[in-house]
């Protein structure tokens, strides 16, 4: 479990990336509430919504994982290329959201064509907190390069309560730069945004060569599968088989 | 027996609502819906209300979406550890399996609150509008279902699946939504044409200028109406000055129209260089915008054949559906466990959903309907489109349908040595006070000629009409005119005299004793031998002039009868004109042509064409040939600026463009193919889908979404046809020198330059529709 954190931290920091692309749902969720910690409320909530959806996405990602492991057993090493695959699309994701591989968000822009939008719209800006959940969910669902990535992980990991605390994790760390936001109403500077994302490609990155070291590690040692055969994988409880 | 039943439509999406209601128009109208989707989109939207806010209806889908996912992540977990036997925690994990199975419970109750109590209901609702839907099978089984799970859950043992009707539920309604927002697009277009008519207009009552309501507008009031607004009842231009017209609205043409005082302008076009006055000639809401909605609401009521085959297999469906998931449940049941045979019934009833199947015929008929009145071809019903599609040969009109019906002056014969100029100022000034078309049709001609012609000289031609014009019916025009000498050489001095003057046909000449030029007559005799008319214009016991005048081509006919050879068609002319006209016009356009036909001859040659080659399309002008239009199996009429209320044909031409005949053909042929395809996926999805369903292999949470893609790939092909080629609009401008001056040869050359633009680029197809979007979006 040790990338945990650093899933974590890569979501912290990752969020930069999620102000830029989620931050206008952020402020459209504060826009009329009265207080302060009325916005608050509204903020944690929004983004409960959005740890629920990650959480299940991990959740359904970890059991794809155990299904292809069960189904594609036979390969001894599937774990390892499951991981290595993980590892190449996390670096990928990394290196993508530094800026330094052109970024696949191009085709959001159609996303806004679609009629459900106004729906959408409708609800981040509804007073019920149900709906401010709501489109939290739905934000959740949104394309995103940054979820690729920690889901490719999630896939990895071959557990649902896995995947899910994968994902979970993720989606934990976009919530404080989230909430800043969406109480301060107004997003990052554009300077600042891209360091941030430069230090969550690293975070990203890094979570990517772990994975990958673990993998290869898989790989080496096939048949001891079942016996742990490097320290990061040391420290997971036996769950992948 | 049939007729009683009043057809309602969908208050949604305007699709017929299948089966018998007990409504008659009397009772007070309660909203009905098609189906479930449609009765959940439109609560929706009702429940934003004016602030836009969400309300219960979408934040129930919401959550319900969270509390499945929830049970989803639960049962995942429980399948980890019962079928792969993975995290194994010993007793601990026991104790957890046994939580999870709760949560599911937990999870699945407020689902089942939230979504299945709706569909139940909507299930019930049905039920007493004497409809058995599939929605009630569904509930019958996602409850079933669950009680199975419940009970297996409390007794200790057994499998439960409480993830299944979470799944399936949440899957059927953001289908059924999804699903209902194509259908209620593909019909909004047209359907919010309406509410761009403008609500007030500004009435010019005795020079005083006021706003009233559109719908108080009255035949014969004045309105004025302002650059860039659109025209919010049909009516006459009064304006001086010429004005270019946006006629988009209604023809799907791009470029505007020129239009002079006296032409006619229709509601929802919209002056583009200045402001007008309109005479209105009918109430805004029998206006051409107005019937043209109104035709396309009833042709949308009106079911084809392949809508009645639709209809008849839905009824039978449900029954069937019921059956078979009863006999899935005894046979899984009885094969392997109870749940089982529970699941199989639930997929047998989800994957047989006759939505794409009820979807099919009536969304490609729909758009199909729509796109034709996009491009100004109105098609009464889908029963017609239909019909269109399996046509084999078409039948012209001649007079007003292949010909403008509009004739122009050929040549002006005059005897020896009388002046032009004192002949066309004679006769300008008479037919200036007469509408028949060849009247008309002088008076263009002596405006175009007048000033190019060499002998205007210094004598006076000037002609002063003394007395008022009167028409002789039938005959021609006669009148008292202060007249200037004609006659060159014989200087009986230039002082102008009152004389009576007659212009009209030769009877009319001879009978008022005017003689015909020797030269002059033989002339004539060689031109009416061909197919032209001749009006003579005579005073003082001489025939002075003769004007000679012939009927003009449509500039498209002969584009337009190479696409119907194109599509396979036998092409031919029936007409009641006389032969050797009608026949000469065969003969340049290269079809066979039969002149001299009495309305009974005109049925007898299309039962012929019938026999010989299959159904027959008549095309004519909808005015002089009603019972071959009625004979035909299908007929097309040019109807521009006509009231369609009256017209009775099956299709209507309204931009009284040729092209508009094979390209409809095309259309229905185009829809046919995708009407076919899509029933072929129906039927065929829900044969391969039920054996698997019955066979128990089908899991009902895929079926859903199966069944929800399924509908998706029928609107989707559908939708196609809504992007099917406007195409050619109108043949290259080939004989505009012919032409009355003035609007129509500029639409000619303007519609010959948007085809070129159509062939460029394909995507300018659709600019009507975008343009229109961007001017509600504006008004909004």
């Amino acid at each position: 479990m040790i990338e945990l954190p650093l899933i974590l931290m890569g979501g912290l920091l990752g969020s930069g990336h999620c102000v830029g692309m989620c931050g206008a749902f952020a402020i459209a969720i504060g826009w009329d509430a009265s207080r302060p910690t009325a916005n608050l409320v509204r903020q944690s909530v929004y983004s409960l919504g959005r740890c629920c959806t990650y959480a299940f996405l991990g959740a359904l990602a970890g059991f794809g994982g155990q299904w292809m492991q069960q189904r594609l057993g036979a390969l001894a090493s599937i774990q390892a290329v499951m991981s290595l695959v993980a590892a190449t699309v996390l670096i990928l994701m990394g290196l993508a959201t530094s800026g330094l591989l052109p970024s696949s968000d191009r085709w959001l822009s159609k996303l806004a064509a679609c009629p459900a939008v106004g729906q959408f719209r409708a609800l981040l800006k509804s007073r019920s907190l149900a709906n401010v959940f709501v489109a939290g969910l739905a934000t959740g669902f949104l394309p995103c390069g940054l979820v690729y990535g920690v889901l490719a992980l999630a896939i990895s990991s071959g557990s649902v309560l896995h995947g899910a605390a994968t994902m979970g994790a993720f989606g934990l760390g976009t919530i404080p730069l989230m909430v800043i936001v969406g109480m301060s109403g107004s997003t990052l500077s554009l300077e600042m945004r891209r360091r941030l994302l430069r230090v969550a490609a690293i975070c990203l990155v890094g979570a990517g060569v772990l994975t990958g070291a673990r993998g290869l590690a898989d790989l080496t040692s096939p048949s001891e599968a079942e016996t742990p055969a490097c320290p990061f994988c040391a420290e997971e409880p036996s769950a992948d088989r | 027996m049939t007729d009683d039943v009043v057809r309602s439509s969908c208050a949604w999406c305007g699709l017929p609502v299948g089966g018998s209601t007990r409504q008659t128009p009397d009772e007070p109208v309660e909203d009905e819906f098609c189906c479930f989707g449609c009765r959940f989109a439109a609560q929706v939207t009702q429940d934003r209300g004016e602030s836009g806010q969400v309300q219960w209806t979408l934040t129930r889908l919401g959550l319900a979406i969270f509390f499945t996912m929830a049970v989803m992540v639960f049962t995942m977990a429980l399948w980890s550890r019962d079928v792969y036997g993975t995290e194994d925690l010993g007793s601990v994990g026991d104790t957890l399996t046994e939580l999870f199975r709760w949560l599911c419970l937990i999870g699945a109750l407020p689902v089942l609150f939230l979504l299945g109590v709706p569909i139940a209901a909507s299930a019930v609702v049905d039920l007493t509008r004497r409809r058995v839907t599939s929605d009630l099978l569904v509930a019958t089984g996602v409850t079933a279902a669950f009680a199975f799970s419940v009970v297996s859950l409390l007794t200790g043992g057994g499998s439960v699946y409480f993830e299944v009707p979470c799944m399936v539920l949440v899957l059927i309604t953001l289908g059924r939504w999804i699903e209902a927002g194509g259908r209620v697009s593909a019909g909004r277009l047209l359907d919010s044409l309406d509410r761009l008519l403008p609500e007030t207009a500004r009435l010019i009552h005795d020079g005083q200028e006021s706003e009233v309501a559109t719908d108080s507008l009255q035949p014969g009031d004045t309105i004025r109406v302002f650059c860039g607004e659109r025209i919010p009842a049909d009516g006459v231009l009064l304006s001086s000055e010429s004005v270019s017209i946006d006629q988009q609205i209604l023809t799907g043409e791009s470029d505007a129209v020129l239009r002079r005082s006296g032409d006619d302008v229709f509601s929802g076009t919209v002056p583009l260089d200045s402001e007008i006055v309109v005479r209105v000639t009918r109430p805004a809401h029998q206006g051409t915008l107005s019937q043209i909605l109104d035709a396309v609401q009833a042709a949308r009521q009106e079911r084809g054949r392949y809508q009645r085959l639709a209809d008849q297999a839905t009824t039978w469906f449900v029954p069937l559906v019921a059956v078979l998931a009863v006999a899935a449940f005894f046979l899984q049941g009885g094969l392997t466990d109870v749940g089982t045979g529970l699941l199989a019934a639930l997929a047998v009833t989800l994957i047989a959903c006759p939505c794409a199947l009820g979807l099919a015929t009536s969304m490609a008929v729909w758009t199909a309907l729509q796109r034709a009145a996009g491009r100004g071809v109105l098609i009464r019903s889908g029963e017609v489109l239909e019909t269109l599609a399996s046509v084999r040969a078409v039948r012209f009109d001649k007079t007003g349908t292949l010909t403008t019906g509009h004739p122009t002056v050929d040549d002006l014969l005059l005897p020896v040595d009388v002046l032009e100029n004192v002949v066309r100022n004679v006769a300008a000034a008479l037919a200036g006070s007469s509408t028949h078309a060849f009247s008309r049709a002088i008076v263009a001609w002596t405006g175009r000629v007048e000033g190019s012609s060499p002998d205007g000289g210094s004598i006076p031609t000037a002609v002063e009409v003394e007395s008022s014009v009167r028409t002789l019916s039938g005959l021609g025009l006669e009148a008292d005119c202060r007249l200037p000498s004609v006659e060159r050489a014989d200087g009986e001095g230039l002082e102008s005299q009152a004389t009576r003057v007659w212009m009209g046909s030769r009877r009319l000449l001879i009978a008022e004793d005017c003689v015909l030029d020797e030269s002059l007559d033989s002339a004539l005799a060689d031109r009416e031998r061909h197919e032209q008319s001749i009006v003579l214009l005579g005073w003082g016991g001489k025939v002075r002039g003769a004007f000679v005048l012939r009927e003009t081509d449509r500039p498209e006919v002969e584009a337009a009868i190479d696409d119907c050879r194109n599509l396979g068609l036998d092409v031919g002319i029936l007409s009641g004109d006389r032969r050797f006209r009608v026949e000469q016009l065969g003969e340049r356009l290269g079809i066979a042509a039969a002149g001299e036909l009495l309305p009974t001859d005109k049925l007898a040659a299309l039962d012929e064409a019938r026999q010989k080659f299959g159904p027959v399309l008549m095309v004519g002008d909808g005015i002089n040939d009603g019972p071959a239009l009625a004979g035909a199996d299908v007929a097309a009429s040019l109807a521009g600026g006509t009231d369609l209320s009256r017209d009775v044909s099956g299709v209507c031409l309204l931009h009284d463009d040729l092209a508009g005949v094979p390209w409809v053909i095309a259309l229905s042929r185009h829809t046919r193919r995708i009407i076919r395809q899509n029933l072929t996926w129906a039927f065929g999805y829900n044969f391969v889908g039920m054996l698997l369903a019955v066979a128990g292999i089908l899991n009902p949470m895929i079926a859903a979404g199966l069944m929800f893609l399924s509908s998706l790939i029928v609107l989707g092909n559908s939708r196609r046809l809504a992007a099917f080629p406007l195409g050619h609009e109108t043949a290259p401008a080939a004989q505009t020198t012919d032409e009355d001056p003035g609007q129509t040869s500029e639409q000619r050359t303007e519609s010959a330059k948007r085809q070129d633009d159509n062939q460029e680029h394909p995507n300018m197809k659709s600019q009507p529709e975008a343009q229109l979007l961007q001017t509600q979006e504006v008004a909004s």
